[in-house]
């Protein structure tokens, strides 16, 4: 192909050419000025910040809204609660004489409007639901307890005095299944499966309903006994699990105001005295950090996994250990190296880049372990930080 | 006012590093594709004159030259789609300066190549790509390129009669 390149060496671009080429370029630019250019470089951001900002105002002004319609928020069914107050007030009133009912009535008045002034501030709250509801858990009781102080029950006005109660702790009385919470002093878990249903064809609803499903096994819903004061009673023997994790009331968001109480599956731990006061099994943790590196953080998720951050202020180590086998690093980068190496008799899966380790992952009878360096670590350095795992003694 | 005319000089600066640099490149690469020295020239232009109008940031000047052989590819694709490439007959020497019997056939047996087999001919063996850079260059894979090569240089065995070393 010697003959082929000589060939095409013998074209060239001449002085000739290149004038005539300099020169229509220049009558080109002279004919398209900077303007277009300028133009052009601008368009695209200019134009992707019109979408950007379009896209925005769509999410604020129709998608929002509409999810607000379709959101159980707790303003509505507290204003029907307001209404069936005043229902109620109203047969109480035939009952129960004119007198008793007026005081009944300004209490109903009272507590809708408190109910709309409380179905406000839930509104601010929608974002951070849980602690609201821990709130509302606390304020539940409170409120309860002052309604009852404020009126006592009569045999007429029992009912409406108790969903006033209710009212005030911006619970739904539907919560406690209305007048059946009187009939009955126990709400039995059947009660409780039943709202349930109503509530998994609406999306937060199903979502807590998940997390409190287990919960909800063994518990029932019932009025103290002063039928003020409502707590969550075990039927069975509370679990280690369970004893060991908060609580916290949390709204089912079913539109119904239900409460229920869900348990944060992570519990941080302020030492690892405290993590091993926790914990039913054998913690194995590592001994020997690389220089600088100090714990930041121990928590424990659903007491069953350990997760220790280390940290010497810039970069980070995360372990984690867990009973049984799989992968509990919660990494699912792609990394570019992919080693299986022998510890003894373990197989650690090391991952990273060509020249640094990012994850371990390995098991070791019968508890899974990882490690992720967010800086990378030399394998040998990782070798020695794994070797150095042992039980936690103190 | 300066600016703009900064923006001028810089701009006239490019095309002038660009044609001085890269002229030769994209003339050969054009006319590999279009067998005419003044189309060629053509398409010199417009690669120039895109470089001007895009203004891309290059980090090297084998990125540079990758940008504008790729452009002048394209340009040269459109110009053979184009109908009146289609039905126009094309001159298909450059008569600037006297080939050798030998040149002329090697020449003229590589044009009569079909074009997915000449860009890959021209770029391996005139440019000295590599088939991973001409895969690359051409976004092809590079076992295609591979193929296409060793097809052209079967082609190219049979219409020279083996008058041709493939010493590369």
């Amino acid at each position: 192909m010697s003959k082929y390149r000589s060939a095409m060496d013998k074209i060239r671009v001449t002085p000739e050419m290149e004038e005539r080429i300099l020169k229509n370029i220049a009558k080109e630019r002279s004919r398209e000025p900077i303007k277009k250019t300028a133009f052009r470089r601008w368009a695209r951001p200019v134009g992707g910040a019109m979408l950007g900002i379009c896209a925005a105002a769509v999410v604020l002004f129709v998608y929002l809204p509409s999810m607000k319609e379709g959101d159980p928020s707790p303003i509505n069914p507290k204003t029907s609660v307001a209404v069936n107050h005043s229902k109620k007030q109203a047969a109480a009133k035939e009952s129960a004489g004119e007198q008793v009912s007026s005081i009944v009535s300004v209490e109903a008045e009272s507590s809708s409007k408190k109910d709309v002034k409380q179905s406000k501030g839930i509104k601010a709250r929608v974002a951070s639901k849980e602690i609201a509801a821990k709130t509302k858990g606390i304020q539940m009781g409170a409120a309860i307890a002052m309604a009852k102080h404020i009126l006592p029950p009569t045999n007429s006005q029992k009912d409406g005095n108790q969903e006033e109660a209710f009212g005030k702790s911006k619970v739904n009385a539907k919560q406690f299944g209305s007048e059946s919470v009187h009939d009955q002093p126990l709400l039995a878990v059947n009660n409780i499966e039943a709202t349930k249903k109503d509530t998994i064809a609406q999306p937060y609803g199903k979502r807590m309903m998940e997390s409190s499903t287990e919960n909800n096994q063994n518990t029932k819903l019932m009025p103290s006994e002063d039928g003020a004061k409502m707590a969550k009673v075990r039927t069975g023997e509370p679990s280690e699990q369970e004893s060991s994790t908060p609580a916290s009331v949390t709204s089912l968001g079913d539109g119904s105001g239900m409460s229920v109480m869900t348990v944060n599956p992570i519990k941080e731990m302020k030492d690892l005295a405290e993590l091993k006061k926790e914990v039913d099994f054998k913690v194995m943790l590592p001994k020997q950090l690389p220089d600088g590196y100090a714990i930041r953080s121990i928590a424990l998720y659903s007491g069953k996994m350990v997760q220790i951050r280390y940290s010497d202020g810039t970069n980070e180590i995360l372990y984690r250990t867990e009973s049984g086998s799989g992968d509990i690093s919660g990494d699912y980068t792609e990394y570019e190296k992919t080693n299986l190496v022998k510890a003894g008799a373990d197989s650690i899966l090391m991952k990273g880049d060509q020249k640094l380790i990012k994850l371990a992952t390995w098991t070791h009878d019968g508890y899974s372990y990882s490690l992720s360096f967010s800086a990378g670590i030399e394998l040998e350095e990782a070798l020695s930080l794994i070797s150095s795992i042992t039980v936690l003694d103190n | 006012m300066r600016t703009v005319l900064d923006v001028s000089l810089r701009t006239d600066e490019t095309v002038v590093h660009a044609l001085e640099v890269y002229g030769n490149t994209i003339l050969r690469l054009s006319y590999s594709y279009l067998h005419n020295i003044s189309d060629a020239e053509d398409i010199l232009q417009e690669t120039l004159l895109k470089l001007i109008r895009n203004q891309p940031a290059f980090e090297s000047e084998e990125h540079q030259k990758a940008w504008l052989m790729r452009v002048a590819i394209n340009l040269c694709k459109n110009k053979l789609k184009s109908s009146w490439f289609k039905t126009v007959a094309i001159p298909e020497h450059y008569e600037a300066e006297a080939l050798s019997e030998e040149e002329s056939d090697v020449l003229t047996a590589v044009n009569e190549l079909p074009l997915k087999y000449r860009e890959v001919v021209h770029l391996f063996y005139y440019e000295g790509y590599s088939t991973i850079e001409i895969a690359s260059i051409l976004d092809k894979k590079e076992a295609t390129i591979r193929s296409l090569l060793h097809r052209a240089r079967k082609q190219l065995e049979k219409s020279l009669k083996g008058a041709c070393d493939f010493d590369e």
